[in-house]
């Protein structure tokens, strides 16, 4: 037994102090948790608009263009349970807030990607760097190394010397180019279907669960006078007529409450036809340039409807 | 909890550490194997414990029941079928309910017009229910038979019927040979433990980098089968047929690794079956856990192949429908076996279902020309029953073959996979060369493998590869069964 162990032990080493090393490179590689963290811990005093949400705002907004000082605080598959969490989290430092803006995409109300499905090892990440335990996991969940994809992309980065930490200044998501071949990818209708396919569900239990924090978000909005804007993003018209008819009735009957007990404002860009191919990076994502279009209809609405 | 996640990175070492350093007494490592295996089941769902628990009840106290009744043949058979019934009927509502109720339901409407109004059950389908169904069947059954006794020892047959390591993909035990395991005191075997990590090992690369790479075209070309040329989709059947069988004999390899680490042997699950002459030869060589098991309480008790040819070959069909069906509640896994069972056929009625004695190529290095022809042709029908296996629906699997044939054999765009097809190619040499071995990882005693050095230098290489050439944590594909 003693000379198995010993045997083990170089192994063991071996593994042991790559992975701690691993861990300790990856911790310290730029990211857009840990850059918006601090950036709201250095900020949020002055902070006027903040942008929440998934990748759809994440990249599809730059609050550069926004009125005022502006800030992303959306990150890719974030659901309406870290908005609220992030929302609230400076609730006694906020003193200029007067706008949040929301997405509300067509699996918002009946999203779980990131509490149970593919996106949940994203928890780690407001665990490790926005001092958020929503769904508390065990240590070895937590580590950076414990998801190997995310992990090698990340270490990557690190060999290569990439400081970017994937967001702008203001928070906005800059990886997302047009479309490598916009006509190609965006009419291509089998893999359009595959993505709706992929965000409309038959299980409706996470709506609940959603809703309840999306009123909580218009409460707090409510309660602090602060203009709630709920907006839907622009998305390819293809992507748009695969949609499941039942699931999207259900998202603006959704909406529409929210609108009307909680005064909120809904602007909905979902079928516009003033965005072009090279405006999208995907059938259902905007690329830099359909952003800064985006960015600077909203922000003109928003002002406008004020 | 998975092989593959870094929480049985530690679960694995500690369980190892309690067991030999700790509790040296057999029957607390028995009972530590059951809490250990049932942390290790539970880490998916707690729920699932329930159903293991009952089965094992179940099943042990119908031994008890079959050993009191000994003199009274009805009242036995009642036991054994009343245990049988409930193994099953938890099978059947877990796993096959909902596919039954529809499959019924879309014949009544195309027959007669009527879409009848009863409903299909929101169930989870527990991990590896199939496996431990039965591996717990078996016992029973056995008891019946005769073949061994009841046990008295509950933890020893709770440890049996949930080790950790083949729980929930096997290989599939019998009582016969891993309960007495349990019922014996165990003593640490260094020669072992070392075959143990060196299997562990080489399951490990199998898994994460032959397996989870290949998944990673397949799974991103599969559903374009319309669109893609036909060299690319039998690309893509040829790398499927290497993501199975790396996935599943990576699962085996490591099952049969961490159990040796804790002196016990499980029985081989695969024997190099891609080196197969024929059909039959691949399924004496492809998950002989379960095709064993099928042989001894499905298909002997049919009349096996003492019988005329035909009724044999209707023993064959429904063999391989119950092995299809048993891999998955959709058509395309009934179609998979009816496959095969054609194929049997076919052996069968030509007397061409040859025993062989050795491995191919048995003291030669390369293999005839005439072993060559049949290793192909065995390998395309199999790589061509796979492709209906991983398809979702029979209409996808017309398709894609379709496809294949129709579609210009090659167009302008690259094709995708080919360096998996060469790691799949080197994959086949190495094993070629160690084909006589219990795994490849078993170094001949002749130089340089005598040498320690070059021994570890494998090792940490292959350590080296699974890290820079990690997939992306694919689920096992034989959990779903």
């Amino acid at each position: 037994m003693k000379k198995f162990l010993l045997n083990c032990l170089p192994y063991v080493l071996f593994i042991l102090i790559g992975a701690s090393s691993a861990e300790f490179l990856l911790r310290r590689t730029p990211n857009p948790y840990r850059f918006k963290y601090e950036w709201m811990e250095r900020n949020c005093g002055s902070v006027e608009t903040l942008v929440l949400g998934s990748s759809h705002t994440f990249y599809g907004i730059k609050p550069s263009l926004l009125d005022g000082v502006a800030f992303n605080l959306a990150n890719v598959s974030q659901d309406y349970s870290y908005d609220r969490y992030l929302l609230e989290y400076w609730k006694d430092r906020y003193s200029r807030l007067r706008t949040v803006i929301v997405p509300v995409s067509y699996f918002s109300w009946v999203d779980d990607d990131i509490v149970s499905g593919n996106e949940s090892y994203r928890q780690r990440y407001y665990r490790l760097y926005m001092d958020c335990d929503l769904y508390p996991g065990s240590f070895l969940s937590g580590l950076e190394v414990s998801n190997v994809a995310s992990a090698k992309e990340k270490f990557r980065q690190v060999l290569l010397g990439d400081k970017d930490a994937g967001c702008d200044e203001d928070g906005w998501g800059t990886m997302f180019a047009p479309a490598v071949s916009p006509a190609d990818e965006l009419d291509d209708s089998l893999a359009v279907r595959s993505v709706v396919s992929h965000s409309t569900f038959s299980d409706w239990y996470m709506v609940d669960k959603n809703f309840r924090e999306m009123k909580a978000i218009a409460e707090f909005c409510k309660e602090h006078e602060i203009q709630l804007i709920l907006v839907t993003t622009p998305c390819w018209h293809l992507y748009c007529d695969f949609l499941d008819k039942r699931q999207l009735k259900n998202m603006h009957e959704l909406i529409d409450s929210i609108v009307s007990g909680y005064g909120a404002l809904y602007l909905n860009y979902m079928n516009d036809p003033r965005f072009q191919p090279s405006d999208f990076h995907d059938n259902n994502h905007l690329s830099e340039t359909g952003a800064i279009k985006f960015t600077q209809l909203l922000n003109n609405e928003i002002t406008l409807r004020r | 909890m998975l092989f593959n996640s870094i929480e049985f990175l530690v679960f694995l070492p500690t369980v190892f550490l309690l067991y030999w350093l700790v509790l040296k007494e057999r029957r607390w490592q028995n009972l530590l194997i059951v809490a250990a295996s049932y942390l290790f089941y539970g880490w998916w769902d707690w729920r699932f414990l329930i159903l293991i628990v009952f089965t094992s009840f179940c099943s042990f106290l119908s031994g008890l029941f079959l050993e009191r009744s000994a003199s009274a043949p009805k009242v036995r058979r009642a036991i054994s079928i009343s245990n049988i019934l409930i193994n099953l009927a938890i099978l059947v509502l877990f796993k096959y309910y909902n596919f039954f109720s529809e499959s019924l339901s879309d014949l009544l409407s195309l027959l007669f017009d009527y879409t009848p109004g009863w409903v299909t059950l929101n169930v989870v389908l527990p991990v590896g229910i199939s496996f431990y169904t039965f591996q717990a069947l078996s016992y029973s059954i056995d008891v019946y038979r005769n073949r061994i006794n009841a046990t008295h020892d509950a933890v020893g047959f709770f440890a049996y019927i949930s080790f950790f390591p083949q729980l929930v993909a096997g290989p599939i035990e019998r009582a016969s040979n891993l309960l007495p395991q349990f019922q014996t005191d165990r003593s640490f075997d260094y020669a072992e433990a070392v075959d143990g990590m060196r299997r562990i090992l080489w399951g490990f690369f199998k898994k994460l980098v032959i397996a989870d790479n290949c998944a990673l075209v397949v799974n991103e070309y599969w559903n374009q089968y319309q669109e893609l040329p036909g060299s690319m989709l039998i690309i893509l059947a040829v790398l499927f047929t290497f993501q199975i069988y790396c996935d599943f004999s990576g699962y085996s390899d490591i099952a049969i690794g961490c159990a040796r680490l804790f002196g016990i042997r499980l029985m081989q699950n695969f024997d190099y079956p891609y080196f197969s002459r024929s059909i039959p030869e691949f399924w004496r060589k492809w998950h002989i856990s379960l095709t064993s098991w099928l042989r001894d309480y499905l298909y002997f008790p049919l009349g096996g192949s003492r019988c005329s040819k035909l009724k044999t070959i209707r023993n064959v069909f429904i063999v391989w429908m119950v092995s299809g069906l048993w891999h998955g509640a959709n058509w395309t896994f009934v179609c998979w076996g009816l496959f095969h069972a054609a194929l049997l056929s076919i052996y069968i009625a030509f007397g061409i279902n040859t025993k062989y004695e050795h491995e191919v190529g048995h003291g030669r290095v390369l293999p005839s020309l005439k072993d060559l022809l049949r290793m192909c042709v065995s390998f395309i029908l199999v790589a061509a029953g796979w492709v209906v296996f991983r398809c979702e629906t029979i209409h996808q699997a017309v398709g894609l073959f379709r496809s294949m044939f129709t579609n210009s054999f090659i167009d302008a765009a690259p094709l995708h996979g080919k360096k998996m097809l060469v790691v799949c190619l080197l994959l086949l040499v190495v094993e070629w060369l160690q084909r006589d071995k219990e795994h490849v990882l078993q170094f001949p005693d002749r130089k340089p493998f005598n040498i320690r050095l070059v021994r570890r230098t494998v090792y940490y290489l292959l350590i080296i590869l699974i890290i820079l050439f990690i997939g992306t944590g694919q689920k096992f594909v034989y959990f779903q069964f």
